[in-house]
């Protein structure tokens, strides 16, 4: 209470929240090395595996931003609720955010051979066959490219309006901003939501064009928001564990986090059952025909270690209020869901190419060294720009010495 | 200690019942929160602080342990899900065998909706009445009511009490103690009005 208040006002002045040029610099170096030898990997690999280099780019890009877009969702429903434990780890989050209008970019190399990718782009499939035929008039590849533009416009938009106010509250702190980034949120996030879910249907979906599911893209938005909050708890320790902001994010932060995660994890568990009951129940081939594929050899046991490992047993760690606190356990839960989101997704992307089984190429992991780097080395660029904490948001002191009721 | 007890009733009139506490007012959090680490320095356990609003770190302050409600709800969530798939596979599989939809008699897939829905239903229950049982509620009136200024808990009082502690009580040496500790409006608070 009173007492906090001044300990923590004589802890933190200055510019103490910001990094130092030497962690910066340590990092930049680590990323940037690992997105050349990346980069170098996937480029031989297009020359050595057309085919396979275009499949790996699209797995690992979704993965890439499912992160990105999980950032702006986090930031956007902290605006709309006006959440005060969350104001310490807002900087980190946006600057995850912002990387959006990049991560649009990276979508241009899928743009030179969607062929190898949907079937739907290749019209003799399409005239001959009356389903994709009638899908046409949504599945064709000048409307997708226009969808994809459209949603990073807006997405971009979103997160740059919302990093403007914040990075300029930094400054004036000047009230109005938080008023104006709710206002923008509360609309948002019915735009993220709709177009996300579009955008899962659009790269994702669409690779069984045979196959529906109202579900899906409510299911890769609970994968993201999911994988995000892993991610950031696993930013937040490894800020911890090298001293930035380890007495700003406190244990009751992580608390709070734990919460976020496990909420999530169940709502994806919720989206994904309902999915898979739904289709059980109805028993249609051409709804059966995803889960019997992931049901099938290799694909058997990826589908039961989602079971297991993206829910049952961070289900059953993190039910208690002791492992949420324990950052041990907590850890190696969040961890275990970012490496979980990319089965998901690994698992629905290469589940609808490898229909007889699961087929590992070193594509897969070159593409992920060449844009997991790429992505974090433009977070971590922005983040050292400034404040690593949002200084100017007038719930920040609050934040810092938030408590658990 | 117990044998050198004063004996309550000779220094309080017999018509008020035996005591249950002394109690006392506070004005602010910072006060309540200071009083209680005083009193349990000097070694008294039984408290309970009223507040107008949750007041952080009192169960720390109060000594107050975890609740054991978790564990309840926890075994009234374990008796949903046994009882929910015991009905649906004793009445589907065993009892009166239909094929609907060509599925099988029994099935995980269509039994988790009515599973899940047991088990909250049952970890309501565990919840409620383990929370009113754990409170000893039901109950129609509590001592704690006659203590004249207790209506400020409603508004701006922050009343701490030091309930009786089986025949170990001295009222006399705690109301001294409370008042020195800067609590308002001391009073020793019997069991009848």
């Amino acid at each position: 209470m009173a007492e906090n208040a001044s300990h923590s006002a004589q802890v933190y002045t200055g510019d103490a929240f910001r990094l130092s040029e030497a962690a910066y610099n340590k990092v930049r170096v680590i990323l940037m090395g690992l997105a050349a030898v990346g980069w170098l990997l996937l480029i031989a690999g297009y020359f050595a595996d057309h085919e396979r280099f275009f499949r790996s780019y699209l797995l690992n890009y979704v993965y890439c931003v499912t992160f990105v877009v999980g950032a702006l969702f986090f930031v956007m429903v902290e605006h709309a609720s006006g959440a005060t434990w969350s104001v310490v780890l807002r900087r980190i989050s946006e600057c995850i955010m912002m990387v959006i209008p990049i991560a649009a970019l990276f979508f241009v190399p899928l743009l030179f051979d969607l062929h190898a990718l949907y079937e739907w782009t290749h019209e003799a499939v399409v005239v001959k066959d009356p389903y994709l035929f009638e899908k046409a008039a949504y599945l064709n590849v000048p409307f997708f490219i226009a969808r994809t533009v459209i949603y990073f416009a807006i997405w971009s938009f979103l997160a740059y309006k919302l990093w403007g106010w914040s990075t300029a509250q930094d400054t004036d702190r000047d009230f109005t901003y938080t008023a104006k980034s709710r206002r923008l949120s509360a609309f948002g996030l019915l735009l993220l939501t709709f177009t996300f879910s579009l955008a899962a249907v659009d790269w994702v979906m669409s690779l069984m064009p045979h196959w529906f599911s109202t579900m899906f893209g409510l299911y890769m938005y609970a994968g993201s928001a999911t994988g995000f909050t892993g991610l950031l708890i696993l930013i937040a320790l490894a800020f911890r564990s090298n001293g930035i902001l380890d007495r700003a994010i406190t244990e009751e932060h992580y608390h709070d986090l734990g919460k976020w995660l496990y909420a999530f994890n169940i709502f994806w568990a919720y989206c994904a059952f309902s999915q898979y009951m739904l289709i059980w129940y109805g028993n249609l081939t051409e709804e059966t025909i995803f889960f019997q594929h992931r049901f099938q050899g290799s694909w058997e046991y990826v589908s039961k270690a989602l079971i297991f490992g993206h829910f049952l047993i961070p289900f059953a760690l993190l039910v208690t209020l002791w492992a949420k606190r324990n950052l041990a356990v907590l850890g190696s839960m969040a961890a275990l869901l970012v490496v979980m989101h990319y089965v998901d997704v690994y698992w629905l992307i290469m589940g609808s190419f490898y229909l007889d089984g699961v087929q590992f190429h070193w594509l897969d992991a070159a593409g992920l060294l060449a844009l997991a780097p790429t992505f974090g080395l433009f977070f971590w660029m922005r983040l050292a720009k400034q404040h690593i904490v949002p200084v100017g948001d007038l719930r920040f002191e609050r934040s810092l010495n938030f408590h658990q009721v | 200690m117990a044998t050198s007890t004063t004996n309550p009733q000779e220094s309080f009139p017999a018509e008020h019942g035996r005591p249950y506490a002394v109690a006392t007012t506070f004005q602010t959090t910072h006060e309540l929160l200071s009083a209680i680490r005083g009193i349990r320095k000097k070694g008294y356990r039984k408290l309970d602080a009223y507040t107008p609003f949750p007041v952080h770190g009192i169960d720390e302050a109060l000594g107050e342990r975890r609740s054991k409600l978790g564990f309840v709800i926890a075994g009234g969530a374990l008796a949903g899900i046994l009882t929910a798939l015991l009905l649906q596979w004793w009445t589907s599989a065993v009892d009166y065998r239909l094929i609907v939809g060509g599925k099988p008699y029994f099935a995980i897939e269509y039994a988790v909706p009515i599973t899940f829905e047991l088990m909250v239903l049952f970890a309501s229950f565990a919840a409620v009445f383990g929370m009113l049982a754990f409170n000893g509620l039901p109950r129609f009136n509590h001592p704690i009511f006659n203590y004249e200024n207790y209506a400020r808990v409603t508004d701006d009082g922050f009343v701490l009490v030091v309930e009786r502690d089986g025949n170990h009580f001295e009222p006399v040496a705690i109301v001294e103690l409370l008042n020195e500790l800067g609590g308002k409006n001391t009073e020793v608070v019997h069991e009848d009005a």
